[in-house]
């Protein structure tokens, strides 16, 4: 079974199918490919994360599907995009070793 | 060769020693599991694990009728460490989804029948250890401990170093992971070395002992940087 997926890609998911053409499923699967282009997961990207994304990689990924002012609609996705976004309940791998390691 | 391939011991074991002891006291500061487990795992899988075998194994370092209990003791130790890198590897990579709680499930279920295979097969001597299957099998989960770690790290870090590249994170978060899989990497080649070491009878040859000698010092050398990282690191690594 799939784990699910963290609340900011959720958002960030629905933002995409509203404002674009693609349907759920392609919304969905667009953004799960920028994703793995920023070494993350559905599952564990946060709210700052997925702006970073929005904001450097969906464009290539929207013009690469042929979606018009892909630029414009990432914009329009990125101010949606709550600032209180809440986070992906379980700390990632980088934070845990960040603690493992702090003096 | 002895000489370096005891102090390559040495230095790997108080290097896991001296590192699990500080994880355990952030552990208690901390009061998360991430840093109690990879503590244990050091101190069980290492001095804990380790001396009683060796004293078990030496010829007249204890009494025979104390060996076996030794022997016991010691196994039951990287065991446990065996269980507590499961665990760590499960929970801080594995967390989402079903995959990472059955493959810990199975390492314990195997972890398990090897010891009570051992002792129901009247095991646990030291003459006869080395050449029983139930032996094997535990020294194949806990060998397997390290290679998932390994995998995972790997793995992780070419993850973190897309990441990177986006400005999503730092090279020195990215780099922990790289230390860490070759450390898993050093000490599972140890583990190697041992059962290709166990094949061969009498003396070991010396490209093996020296094979284990400079793989002992590296993984004691990696444990410091990787969990206890000194400042010419961070300097190097921070800066870019």
């Amino acid at each position: 079974m799939a784990p699910s997926c963290s609340p900011a890609f959720e958002e960030a998911a629905r933002h995409l199918e509203e404002l674009s053409d693609l349907d759920r499923l392609q919304a969905r699967g667009t953004l799960r490919i920028a994703l793995k282009e920023a070494g993350l997961a559905a599952h564990e990207v946060s709210g700052a994360e997925m702006r970073v994304v929005v904001e450097k990689l969906l464009p290539v990924e929207l013009d690469a599907r042929g979606i018009a002012e892909a630029d414009a609609l990432c914009a329009g996705i990125g101010e949606r995009l709550g600032e209180a976004t809440p986070e992906a309940e379980a700390p990632s791998p980088a934070s845990v070793f960040r603690r493992l390691r702090a003096r | 060769m002895q000489a370096l391939s005891l102090t390559a011991l040495a230095f790997f074991l108080l290097s896991s020693t001296v590192v699990g002891i500080r994880l355990l006291c952030l552990a208690r500061r901390t009061r998360q599991t991430p840093e109690l487990a990879i503590g244990l795992a050091f101190l069980l899988g290492g001095v804990l694990g380790y001396v009683p075998i060796v004293l078990a194994s030496a010829e007249g370092l204890v009494a025979p009728a104390a060996a076996p209990a030794m022997l016991v003791l010691g196994i039951l130790s990287l065991d446990l460490g065996a269980a507590c890198l499961w665990w760590f590897s499960w929970r801080v990579f594995r967390s989402a989804g079903h995959l990472g709680r059955v493959v810990f499930a199975a390492a314990l279920a195997t972890l398990a029948v090897s010891l009570v295979g051992e002792a129901a097969s009247g095991g646990f001597d030291r003459a006869t250890l080395s050449h029983s299957a139930w032996y094997w099998l535990g020294f194949g989960a806990r060998t397997s401990a390290f290679a998932w770690c390994f995998v995972e790290s790997f793995l992780y870090f070419g993850r973190m170093q897309r990441r990177v590249r986006v400005g999503l994170a730092r090279e020195v978060d990215a780099h922990v992971f790289f230390l860490w899989s070759l450390t898993t990497a050093a000490v599972l080649s140890m583990f190697l070395l041992r059962a290709i070491a166990a094949g061969s009878q009498g003396t070991l040859p010396p490209l093996v002992v020296l094979a284990q000698a400079v793989l002992g010092l590296m993984a004691g050398a990696l444990i410091w940087i990787t969990f206890f990282p000194p400042r010419w690191y961070l300097r190097r690594y921070e800066s870019t």
